[in-house]
C-alpha cells in the first residue's frame, strides 16, 4: 500500500503555489462603476443626514437653538387684593426691593458680607453664608435679601459695590396689620399662597404670568422689532364677608380672654344666620415665645375635637324632630350608668352633678346631663341619630373655601362599638371642626334650615367686573317647629342652666356649653395618672332666641385644668357674652317685641 | 421631452445647416439645465445668506451676477475651441498656473493667517481654484498619451509628480480644502485612468505625510488644526475662545438645517440664517445651511437631486467620449463636485471638519465659479466633440 501511494505524496509534497490575490483595477468599465458606488454612498450618507436632521432630530435641535436665540422675561402678574367686607384692603401687591449679588464680580467678600449684614441687619449665619458665597464665585446669582424696605435697599445702593444690586419684585403686604390672618393666610416670599385663602384661592388671585421675549444675536444684542411681549393677566381681587372692626375687637377680646385663662389657645367665629356669612374668624394659639397669638393658619376648619356636651343639642333635636320626646318628657335618669355590667371591658360614666332620679327632658339639657340625653337619643337609635348628625353637616367639610379643610370624624352608626353607641348622644366617639359646629348650631338658629358658612361675597375680576359669588346650598335638618322648640330648651340652658355666664341683658340667648376632655397621648380622656385631663371649653349660642340673627361660637383650648374656669360654662360663656355685645354695636341685630332676656330672680 | 433636447437627423430645419454630429448641436442640455438651475440657486442663496451683513443688502449677490455673466463667456469660449486645442496648451496653462501659486505664497494677500490670493482692485484671485481645473486638464493631457488601458508605473510617476507640485504648493499657502481636492482630482482620473489600487494606496499615504509634514514644519496655522481638533473631540467645545467659537459655527448650521423641517421657513425668512450674523461667511462657506432652513428637507433634496442629476451626465459623458482625455477630464470633473459638495454639505451638516471648500455653483465666490464653468466647457466640449 505504501509503495502505491509514494507517488501521489510526493506530487502533493510540491503543490503548485496558489496564485496570489490581486487587487485588480479591472477594466475601464468597472472602474467606472466603482466611482459610481463611491459618488452614490457619498451623496446618500449627505441626504441621509439631512432627512435626519429635518425630521427626527429637529425638535431636540430646535428647543436648544430657541434658547440660544431667545431671552425670556416673566411679567409677573399682580396678585388679587384681599379686602374685607367695608372694601378695606387685607393683603395687596406691592414692589418690594430685593438686594441680589453677582459673586463673580464682588471684589472683597468679607467686607462686602460685613457691609451688608449691617446696613440689612442680617444675622452673623447669614453673613458668613454670603461671605462663602461670594468667595466661591461659582454662582453669578445669589440673593443677599429678599423684600426689603425702600430705605434699606437705597442705603445698600449708596454704598455702590461692585456686583452687589437691587431690583423690584412683588411682594405681598397687609396694611390692616396680621388682621383676619387666620382668614387671609399668608404667602411665601415667591407670592405662591401657603395658607388661608391666600392658598385656597391661589388659582385665582395668582392671575397669569407673561412674558417678553426677545430675540439676540451672539453678543445679546436685542434685534430690532423681534420682542414680543405676552402681557400678564392680573388676578381676581376677593371681597370677603368679613367685617375689620368687628374682627379686630374679637381678635382682641380672644387673645385677652386665652391669655387670662392661660390656655393654649381659643377660636371665636361669628357667623350671619340667615346667609351663613363668617362676619368674624379668629384662631389664637400660644406662641414659642408664651404670647398668645392669632394664627396664620385657619385652625377653627382644620382641627377637630370631640365636640362635647355642645352636641346634646342636635341629639335633643333629632328626638323632638321624630316627635319622640317634647321639652316636658319625664325621664329617669340615674346618676351612674354602667355599659355591658359584668363584661371585662364594661365601662361606667357619672353626670358631672348628683341630681334628682326623675328629670324632665328641659332639666336634662339645662343641667347638661349626659345619661339622660343618652337615654333621649335611644329613643330614636343610632341609625337615626348617625342620619341628622349628617344632615347637621358632620363627616363632611363645609367647603367654605378653606384649604386642607377637615371633614371630621363621624362613624357609620353600624361601625359604633361599646360605649361609643351611647356617648355619641352626648359628643363623644365622634369629632367636629369648629367650622362645622358652628353650623350645625346655625341650622337650629335658622329655623331648622342648613346654611353652607362662607367666607367670600364676590370677586372681582381682570377686568373690574365684580361677580358674587352664588348662595350657599342649603337644607332642611329639622322643622321649623323643631327649632323653636329647641329655641325654648337652649334658652332655659343660658338662663337656669350651665351657660349664666352668657347672658345678654335684655335680650334672650339660646345656646350649649361644652366642656370636652381632649385625647392624651395614650389615647384616652385621661393621662396615665388617671387624673390629669385637658379640657376643650366651647359655647355656641344665637341670638335674640326669637328670631335669631347671629350665631356665635367661642371655645378655650385647653385653659387650665386647675382653674375653676375651665368649664365651657365659665371659660367660653363669658368671652360669648363680650363678643356678642361687641357684635350688636357692629349690625343691625333687631330686636324681638318684648323680648326682656332672661326673667330677673330666676 | 426627447425631441426638444435630442432632434433625430432626419427631422426638420436644422439639418439644412449643419450636420447632426456637429459640436454646437451637441451639447448636453440636461447638464446645462442642472447648471443653470444650481447657479440661479446659488444667487438666491447667496442673496438670502448675506443681504442683512453686507454693506448694502446687494453687495454680495451683485458681484455674484458680475461672476456669473464673466463665467458665462468663459464657458462658451471654452466650449468654442476643441478641447484638442486645449489639452495643446495644457503645459502652459500648468506652467503659468505653478508660477501664480508660487507667487501668490510670497506675494499674497495675508488673510486669516494664509495667503489665499491676490487683491486685484475689487477682485481677490484665488489661483487655487484655477488650478483645480488646469491641474486636471495637464494631468488627463499626460495620461492620455498613454495608449494601454492601465498606466504604466514611469507614467503613474510623472503624474504624482504633476499633482504633486501644485498640491504641495497650495499646502504651504495654507489651503488644507483646496489641496484635498487636487488629491481628489488626481485620484478620480488615476482610477479611471487604470492605476493600480496600491498606487491609490501610495497617493492617499503620501497626502496624508505631506499633510503630517506640514503640519509638523507648522505650515498649517493652528487655525486649521483647530477645526479638526473640534471634529474629532467635540468635548472640547466647552473650552472659551476659539474652539468655542468654531464648535458654534457648526452647531448653528446643524440647527439650521433642523429649523427647515420638511417645507422650510421660505426664502428670508430663516431665523438663524437671515437674521444673525452666528454663522460666519455663510454665502461663502455655509450656503446649504441657509438653503436647509429656507427650503426645507424638500429644498435640500431638490439642490441634492441636482447635483446627482450633474454627476450622472458627466458620468454618461465620460462614458461617451470618443478618447480616454475626454474621459479622463469628465472622471476628473466628477471626482471634483462630488467631493466638493460632499465635503461642503457634509461640514454644514457636521459629518465632516469644517474646511473652506465652496459648495459649487451656490457659494459665493469668482475663482470658484470661473474655475467650475471652465470645468463644465470642458466637459461640454468632450460631449460636443464625440462624433468628431
Amino acid at each position: 500500500m505504501h509503495a502505491e501511494r509514494r507517488p501521489l505524496v510526493r506530487r502533493v509534497r510540491r503543490p503548485p503555489r496558489p496564485a496570489r490575490v490581486r487587487f485588480r483595477a479591472g477594466d475601464l468599465a468597472g472602474r467606472m462603476r466603482a466611482v459610481f458606488v463611491v459618488s452614490a454612498v457619498l451623496l446618500a450618507a449627505v441626504m441621509v443626514r439631512v432627512v435626519l436632521l429635518q425630521t427626527v432630530q429637529a425638535d431636540g435641535l430646535l428647543r436648544v437653538a430657541r434658547s440660544q436665540r431667545f431671552t425670556e422675561r416673566i411679567l409677573h402678574a399682580r396678585r388679587g387684593t384681599i379686602y374685607a367686607a367695608n372694601g378695606t384692603a387685607l393683603a395687596v401687591s406691592v414692589q418690594a426691593p430685593t438686594v441680589v449679588a453677582n459673586p463673580q464680580l464682588v471684589l472683597d467678600p468679607p467686607g462686602v458680607s460685613a457691609a451688608l449684614a449691617s446696613v440689612l441687619d442680617l444675622p452673623p449665619a447669614r453673613r458668613d453664608a454670603l461671605r462663602v458665597a461670594f468667595e466661591a464665585k461659582s454662582k453669578s446669582f445669589v440673593y443677599v435679601a429678599r423684600q426689603v424696605t425702600r430705605s434699606a435697599a437705597d442705603a445698600v445702593m449708596a454704598l455702590k459695590l461692585p456686583g452687589i444690586d437691587v431690583y423690584d419684585e412683588p411682594s405681598r403686604a397687609h396694611p390692616q396689620g396680621a388682621l383676619a390672618s387666620s382668614v387671609v393666610g399668608l404667602t411665601d416670599t415667591d407670592g405662591t399662597g401657603i395658607s388661608g385663602l391666600e392658598l385656597a384661592d391661589q388659582a385665582v388671585l395668582a392671575g397669569k404670568d407673561g412674558e417678553r421675549t426677545r430675540l439676540h444675536d451672539k453678543d445679546g444684542r436685542t434685534i430690532a422689532g423681534q420682542v414680543t411681549t405676552q402681557p400678564s393677566q392680573p388676578g381676581t381681587d376677593l371681597m370677603l364677608t368679613i367685617d375689620p372692626v368687628l374682627q379686630y375687637l374679637v381678635e382682641d377680646a380672644l387673645l385677652s380672654r386665652v391669655d387670662a385663662l392661660k390656655a393654649r389657645g381659643g377660636t371665636v367665629i361669628v357667623m350671619d344666620t340667615r346667609s351663613g356669612q363668617i362676619l368674624a374668624l379668629a384662631n389664637a394659639r400660644r406662641s414659642a415665645t408664651g404670647a398668645p397669638a392669632i394664627t396664620a393658619g385657619n385652625l377653627a376648619a382644620v382641627e377637630a375635637h370631640d365636640p362635647g356636651s355642645v352636641a346634646k343639642a342636635f341629639s335633643l333635636a333629632a328626638a323632638v324632630d321624630q316627635g319622640v320626646v317634647d321639652p316636658t318628657t319625664m325621664f329617669y335618669v340615674p346618676s351612674t350608668w354602667v355599659f355591658d355590667p359584668g363584661k371585662p371591658y364594661s365601662k361606667t360614666i357619672h353626670d358631672a352633678e348628683k341630681h334628682a332620679p326623675n328629670l324632665s327632658v328641659r332639666q336634662i339639657v339645662t343641667i347638661s346631663s349626659n345619661i339622660g340625653t343618652m337615654l333621649i337619643a335611644d329613643k330614636i337609635g343610632s341609625q337615626k341619630l348617625n342620619e341628622y348628625h349628617r344632615l347637621f353637616g358632620f363627616g363632611a367639610p363645609t367647603n367654605a373655601g378653606v384649604p386642607n379643610e377637615t371633614k371630621g370624624l363621624l362613624k357609620p352608626w353600624d361601625k359604633l362599638r361599646g360605649s361609643e353607641k351611647g356617648t355619641v348622644a352626648y359628643g363623644y366617639g365622634y369629632s367636629v371642626s369648629s367650622l362645622q359646629l358652628i353650623a350645625a348650631m346655625n341650622a337650629l338658629a335658622n329655623g331648622g334650615t342648613y346654611v353652607a358658612p362662607s367666607l367670600v361675597t364676590a370677586t372681582r375680576d381682570a377686568n373690574g367686573v365684580t361677580h358674587r359669588q352664588p348662595a350657599p346650598a342649603t337644607r332642611r335638618v329639622v322643622s321649623a317647629e323643631t327649632a323653636s322648640t329647641m329655641a325654648g330648651l337652649l334658652t332655659s340652658v343660658v338662663c337656669s342652666g350651665t351657660a349664666k355666664a352668657a347672658q345678654l341683658p335684655g335680650m334672650s340667648v339660646a345656646g350649649k356649653t361644652g366642656t370636652a376632655y381632649k385625647i392624651q397621648a395614650n389615647g384616652t380622656y385621661a393621662a396615665d395618672d388617671g387624673k390629669t385631663r385637658s379640657y376643650f371649653s366651647s359655647f355656641v349660642g344665637y341670638f335674640p332666641a326669637g328670631n335669631p340673627q347671629l350665631t356665635i361660637l367661642v371655645s378655650i383650648d385647653e385653659p387650665d385644668a386647675n382653674s375653676n374656669e375651665r368649664f365651657g360654662g365659665t371659660a367660653a360663656a363669658p368671652l360669648f357674652k363680650q363678643v356678642a355685645q361687641i357684635a350688636l354695636q357692629r349690625t343691625d341685630v333687631t330686636p324681638v317685641d318684648g323680648d326682656r332676656g332672661c326673667p330677673r330672680g330666676k | 421631452m426627447t425631441s426638444l433636447l435630442q432632434r433625430r437627423p432626419d427631422s426638420g430645419l436644422g439639418n439644412i445647416r449643419s450636420s447632426p454630429s456637429a459640436p454646437s448641436r451637441n451639447i448636453d442640455w440636461l447638464l446645462l439645465i442642472a447648471q443653470a438651475a444650481l447657479s440661479a440657486i446659488g444667487l438666491a442663496t447667496v442673496y438670502s445668506a448675506s443681504y442683512t451683513k453686507g454693506k448694502s443688502p446687494y453687495q454680495y449677490v451683485q458681484r455674484q451676477e458680475v461672476f456669473l455673466i464673466g463665467a458665462v463667456v468663459l464657458m462658451i469660449v471654452v466650449m468654442w475651441v476643441d478641447y484638442e486645442h486645449w489639452r495643446e496648451r495644457a503645459a502652459l496653462f500648468y506652467g503659468a498656473t505653478v508660477m501664480l501659486l508660487m507667487l501668490v505664497i510670497v506675494a499674497g494677500a495675508v488673510s486669516g493667517g494664509a495667503r489665499l490670493g491676490f487683491d486685484i482692485g475689487p477682485l481677490k484671485i484665488q489661483p487655487a481654484e484655477f488650478a483645480k481645473v488646469t491641474v486636471l486638464l495637464a494631468l488627463a493631457s499626460y495620461l492620455a498619451e498613454e495608449r494601454t488601458q492601465r498606466i504604466t508605473y514611469a507614467r503613474f510617476s510623472g503624474g504624482l509628480i504633476l499633482i504633486g507640485i501644485p498640491a504641495a504648493l497650495i499646502i504651504i499657502q495654507p489651503d488644507l480644502g483646496s489641496a484635498s481636492v487636487v488629491v481628489a482630482i488626481a485620484m478620480g482620473v488615476l482610477l479611471v485612468a487604470g492605476a493600480r489600487f496600491k498606487h491609490i494606496a501610495l497617493i492617499t499615504a503620501l497626502s496624508l505625510m505631506t499633510v503630517a509634514a506640514a503640519v509638523v514644519a507648522r505650515i498649517v496655522n493652528t487655525y486649521q488644526l483647530l477645526r479638526i481638533t473640534v471634529f474629532v473631540n467635540s468635548d472640547r467645545c466647552n473650552e472659551p475662545g476659539q474652539l468655542h467659537d468654531l464648535c458654534q459655527q457648526v452647531r448653528n448650521s446643524t440647527r439650521a438645517v433642523a429649523i427647515g423641517g420638511i417645507f422650510g421657513k421660505g426664502w428670508l425668512q430663516g431665523p438663524i440664517t437671515n437674521s444673525r450674523n452666528d454663522i460666519p461667511v455663510q454665502w461663502a462657506d455655509f450656503p446649504f445651511s441657509a438653503v436647509g432652513e429656507q427650503f426645507g428637507l424638500v429644498g435640500s433634496a431638490v439642490l441634492i437631486g441636482l447635483y446627482a442629476l450633474m454627476l450622472l451626465r458627466i458620468f454618461r459623458i465620460a462614458q461617451l467620449s470618443r478618447d480616454t482625455l475626454g474621459t479622463y477630464i469628465c472622471a476628473g470633473a466628477f471626482a471634483m463636485i462630488l467631493w466638493q459638495v460632499f465635503q461642503n454639505i457634509g461640514m454644514t451638516i457636521g459629518i465632516m471638519p469644517v474646511t473652506g471648500l465652496p459648495l459649487p455653483f451656490v457659494s459665493y465666490g469668482g475663482s470658484g465659479l470661473f474655475a467650475l464653468y471652465a470645468l463644465l466647457g470642458l466637459v461640454q466640449n468632450v460631449h460636443m466633440r464625440r462624433y468628431r
